[in-house]
């Protein structure tokens, strides 16, 4: 099995921040760390070549680095490829990242690499490529190669992955079947169980974990608050001209309301398909209730109601996505002097 | 989505019938809705009552935009 490394210019061992701008380059065999994943690969895969390049010449020319980069790995013919491990370094994990994911699409060849988990390319491509959680930096230099030559072994062999948790790389984010051996009810009964003697159990499936947001200071002075109405119920115009997605939203958007009254029916169409819209397309109100803003507006209760509302779809929303797309509407609403929101989910 | 809205300094009422999901994510300022289909709506009764019902609604959402809150907090429709 044919292995190529790829480094960056500090473990390749051409020097510091220095030599940050050094151009992609080759050599022959293990270079650095690559001599310890050498022994650890032992004598089923051969390094036959590491790639060298300063972190700072990808960060600032990646295409062009990427190519020379991507280039110089096809020369050497691999099987695999392993980049790193990064540790807790940004640039170099997110070169890491980069190279991997251009490697496996344009060579067709595995690759894996690894980094900690709090690398900023963990968050931007954990999902695309395979990644091995690292200490943070190269303390955990011999643990963090130990798990990639065994990774790197398996996908050269074209073995299948088993879950994260037991092959012990980062999760992906997918979802494989397979058989449990037992019927659900039986595992749920030996978990509960578990569970009441305080004995230790694996949940099958993780939940999402949400952090606590302190509450802002309430309105001080409603009555000339101005208030915005948000959405993920899909509330668009008819014909859905900027095509929100009906599941697994992409985007925000933001339309007019009119001015001076409520919605009427016909006004708005949506793209949802996580509710029934029957009641809400024969009174758009009951999503967005325009005309009891307008009545509080002009009764002074409020300061005004924003002549925009903010919508998206939030049928099996992406948590990340959707709480991007919140921060994103904030700072819209706060450039429009907006001071608080009516949020409507169906 | 209400949490970063929060998180930005907006204070935020979210309306939803899915008032325990709400609190549970921590929206800090909830406010149960009319249906799961029609949040801010009443189907099913007589328009008039419907269009008091909503104005009610968005009346106790808005009071409840000047409440003070240090926690996930229901604004259950029989305080208002």
């Amino acid at each position: 099995m044919r292995v190529v490394h790829y480094l960056n210019q500090f473990f390749g061992g051409i020097g510091g921040e220095d030599r940050a701008d050094t151009p992609p380059g080759t050599h022959s065999g293990p270079v650095g760390p690559g001599v310890a994943l050498q022994r650890l690969l032992g004598t089923e895969a051969e390094i036959v070549g590491t790639v060298v390049c300063g972190d700072g010449r990808f960060a600032d020319s990646a295409d062009e680095t990427m190519r020379d980069v991507v280039a110089l790995v096809e020369s050497l013919a691999p099987d695999v490829l392993v980049a790193g491990p990064a540790f807790g370094a940004g640039r170099y994990g997110l070169a890491c990242a980069r190279v991997c994911l251009e490697v496996e699409r344009r060579l067709g060849c595995p690759a894996v690499t690894g980094m900690h988990v709090g690398n900023a390319a963990v968050e931007l491509h954990g999902h695309d490529v395979l990644m091995v959680p690292t200490a943070a930096s190269a303390v955990g230099m011999n643990d963090a190669l130990a798990r990639m030559a065994r990774l790197a072994l398996k996908r050269g062999r074209g073995e299948p992955l088993g879950p994260a948790a037991i092959e012990g790389y980062l999760p992906r984010g997918r979802r494989m079947n397979a058989s449990a051996g037992g019927s659900a009810s039986v595992r749920a009964t030996a978990m509960l169980l578990a569970r009441l003697r305080g004995t230790p159990f694996a949940t099958e499936v993780a939940l999402p974990r949400y952090d606590v947001v302190v509450p802002p200071a309430p309105l001080a002075d409603i009555a000339h608050a101005r208030l915005a109405l948000v959405s993920e119920c899909g509330a668009v115009p008819p014909g859905n001209p900027d095509r929100l997605e009906w599941v697994r939203a992409s985007k925000w958007l933001s339309y007019p309301l009119p001015p001076d009254r409520g919605l009427m029916p016909g006004e708005v169409e949506v793209a949802h398909g996580g509710y029934d819209v029957t009641n809400a397309l024969a009174d758009p109100n009951r999503l967005l209730p325009v005309d009891a803003l307008r009545q509080l507006e002009r009764e002074g209760l409020i300061g005004g109601l924003l002549s925009r509302y903010y919508v998206t779809c939030g049928n099996h929303g992406i948590l990340e996505s959707m709480a991007r797309y919140a921060r994103e509407i904030a700072v819209d609403l706060r450039a429009q002097h907006v001071d608080g929101v009516l949020l409507v989910a169906t | 989505m209400a949490k970063e809205l929060e998180r930005e300094g907006l204070p935020t009422v979210t309306v939803t019938s899915l008032t325990d999901v709400a609190l549970k994510v921590g929206a800090n300022r909830v406010l149960r809705g009319g249906s799961f289909s029609s949040p801010c709506g009443r189907p099913g009764v007589d328009m008039a009552d419907e269009r008091r019902f909503r104005l009610a609604l968005v009346r106790r959402a808005v009071v409840a935009l000047g409440v003070p809150v240090d926690r996930p907090t229901l604004f259950d429709n029989d305080e208002f």
